[in-house]
């Protein structure tokens, strides 16, 4: 097992922390521990899956089944992989919990950036004045930029999508407008799970700390770092192939 | 005293990106990309602060911080800031309008804010829908911006029983104006920030005039004597606290602050005899004016009033021009009848309307009507 893997379940099983000691029963064999599931955020209060006090940011996340609470250090969320580094990024996401947080990522990389109000309209205006080189986006906001990229002389450095779920059929037009377009695969309690270029059959490839399981439920993540709530097997949902390396993977179904 | 207006400010914004471009090696940390909301004529203004010159300081030491704003770059802004201000491990929500829920709210018990930071009509919203036991753990409420009405202070005592209050009179253009406040400060008086020059221009005979501040947006760009659109006079007494410079902001010219004369229009004056009609009509916009009859300039004052319930009839309609123009004060001791007895206003005339108001930006419900 992964050194730093090791480590961290050593940390969670010696935590005053109870909730993956309670999670997991006695068991200890990683392969066997049980699947963390969206359900088990809903069903517990953050106070009860906190495992570290930092500085940190704290977001609501709105599913079907009810809203829950997930906190990201602001350490953690400089580490994850939100954006291509510019001068001026630009972030318009429809989830203002989410634009936050990859606003504060762009300061954690010393960029000062513009986050767009929700009206477009206005949001343009700002992303003119400071001449934005690029833009953190999810596939429903910038459907509502469309005029602004269509009216601009310049390609933007790169566009970055956030999202749980993608149609990159629907999305490869956004090509026109950067010179790199980048699909950022994640959940609000997870943080980045893959990163892809733009393409037909996007092939995601693992953030540094983050490894994949294919098991009978679908793809399973686990991520090395210590978040304030970590991530150990967490099943996506997500039905896909991972590559021999193990370091990548393609979508057949999203969650 | 060469006056900086409104229209004038968009060089003031871009010598402030400019300053941005040049920043050099001082950190990203320290600016932040504000928009106004668009208040004035000419819509919203993109700029840049250099926080350590603009920003409050109201939420100093705070463990759990709930922000409630609109902008998303306040919301930005201020997240940024406590990462100064805050406690070493300072934990902070930031909360959208679309969170207000009873879920939502149950998922505070989990948070348990020891400072709150908000726009005032959204945590008028928000407050009834919190546990007593979220509720009771508040120290502080901030508000920054617009003051506060007593209507508000008294809701807000209700609400949060443990927290002090404290408003820091600021805007989008200038950040912060005032300190972060005294505690013995009266309702809507301020003092000016150390480093903030603050000066009334154009005052009448009551001492109100138009507010000018002058401060200080990034290292190279100032502001000298920018008209901010607001209206206020200079306390006569000291302070409790003893600091001698106090000034008081009575309200936004031609918004929520409208003179006629020595007739003062006050929109949380107008709003408090609007609950006394409550039987009578559910909203209102109220129209000032000045009109000319021969050489006599004479104050115009029209009541446009709506409810879902019915058309008015004619004794509704002279039971509200009666009840309001003998129940609301336009100076300290008159009324609106009191200045018809003497000439200087028309009597009110009220407008029935079909339809219900647009709701406009900070609800406000009066407008001076130019000639």
């Amino acid at each position: 097992m992964n050194t730093a893997l090791q480590t961290l379940i050593h940390t969670i099983q010696n935590h005053t922390t109870e909730w993956y000691r309670v999670l997991w029963g006695g068991e200890t064999e990683f392969s066997s521990l049980p699947l963390l599931h969206q359900k088990d955020f809903i069903d517990t209060p953050l106070s009860k899956r906190r495992y570290k006090d930092e500085k940190s940011l704290v977001k609501i996340v709105h599913t079907p089944q009810g809203p829950f609470l997930s906190e990201w250090s602001f350490a953690d969320i400089a580490k994850e992989e939100w954006g291509v580094l510019s001068e001026r990024p630009f972030v318009y996401l429809s989830d203002p919990h989410g634009a936050i947080e990859k606003s504060m990522w762009c300061y954690e990389q010393n960029r000062v950036p513009l986050i767009g109000e929700k009206n477009p309209d206005i949001a343009t205006v700002a992303a003119k004045k400071y001449q934005i080189d690029s833009l953190i986006a999810d596939p429903l906001s910038i459907a509502k930029l469309l005029p602004f990229l269509e009216s601009r002389t310049e390609k933007l450095a790169a566009i970055t999508l956030v999202a749980e779920v993608f149609s990159p059929q629907e999305l490869l037009h956004l090509s026109k407008y950067a010179d790199v377009v980048r699909l950022v695969l994640a959940f609000s309690e997870t943080g980045v799970l893959g990163i892809a270029q733009l393409s037909n059959a996007p092939m995601f490839i693992l953030p540094a700390n983050c490894f994949v399981e294919n098991v009978s439920d679908g793809l399973v993540f686990t991520k090395t770092t210590q978040y304030v709530t970590p991530i150990i097997r967490y099943a996506s949902g997500i039905s896909g192939e991972v590559s021999e390396g193990g370091r990548a993977f393609t979508v057949k179904t999203y969650a | 005293m060469s006056i900086l207006e409104r229209k004038d400010f968009e060089s003031v914004a871009q010598s402030t990106f400019k300053d941005l471009a040049n920043r050099g090696a001082r950190p990203a940390r320290g600016y932040s990309i504000r928009m106004t909301s668009g208040t004035s004529v000419d819509g919203p203004l993109t700029i840049v602060w250099e926080t350590k010159y603009t920003a409050q300081g109201l939420s100093q030491g705070a463990k759990c911080f709930l922000l409630l704003h609109g902008l998303l770059t306040v919301r930005l802004g201020n997240v940024l800031h406590m990462m100064t201000i805050g406690a070493e491990e300072v934990r902070m929500l930031v909360l959208d309008n679309a969170d207000i829920s009873p879920e939502v709210c149950a998922l505070l018990l989990d948070f348990l804010p020891d400072h709150i930071y908000s726009f005032p009509s959204f945590l008028t919203q928000l407050a009834p829908q919190l546990d007593r036991r979220v509720r009771e753990q508040v120290l502080a409420l901030g508000f920054g911006g617009a003051g506060l009405t007593q209507a508000h202070y008294d809701f807000f005592a209700h609400w949060f029983p443990n927290a002090k209050m404290r408003v820091v009179y600021m805007s989008n253009e200038t950040g912060s104006i005032s300190d972060d406040g005294c505690g013995s400060l009266p309702r809507n008086h301020y003092h000016p920030k150390p480093t903030v020059t603050v000066d009334i221009g154009e005052v009448d005979e009551d001492g109100i005039g138009d507010l000018y501040v002058s401060t200080r947006l990034t290292e190279r760009t100032t502001v000298n004597n920018y008209r901010i659109g607001d209206v206020g006079r200079w306390a006569e007494k000291k302070c409790a606290c003893g600091k001698e410079k106090m000034f008081e902001v009575l309200g936004r010219r031609g918004y929520d602050f409208i003179k006629l004369g020595s007739a003062i229009l006050r929109q949380e004056e107008c709003d408090r005899v609007a609950e006394l009609c409550e039987d009578l009509f559910e909203d209102y916009l109220l129209e000032a004016s000045v009109e000319t009859k021969g050489t006599v300039i004479l104050g115009k004052v029209r009541l446009l009033v709506y409810r879902a319930r019915g058309a008015f009839t004619k004794t509704d309609i002279e039971a509200i021009v009666s009840r309001v123009s003998t129940n609301l004060f336009l100076s300290y001791t008159k009324t609106l009848a009191d200045f018809v007895d003497t000439g200087f206003l028309l009597p009110l005339e009220v407008v029935p309307q079909e339809e219900p108001f647009v709701k406009g930006y900070k609800n406000v419900r009066l407008k001076q009507i130019a000639q």
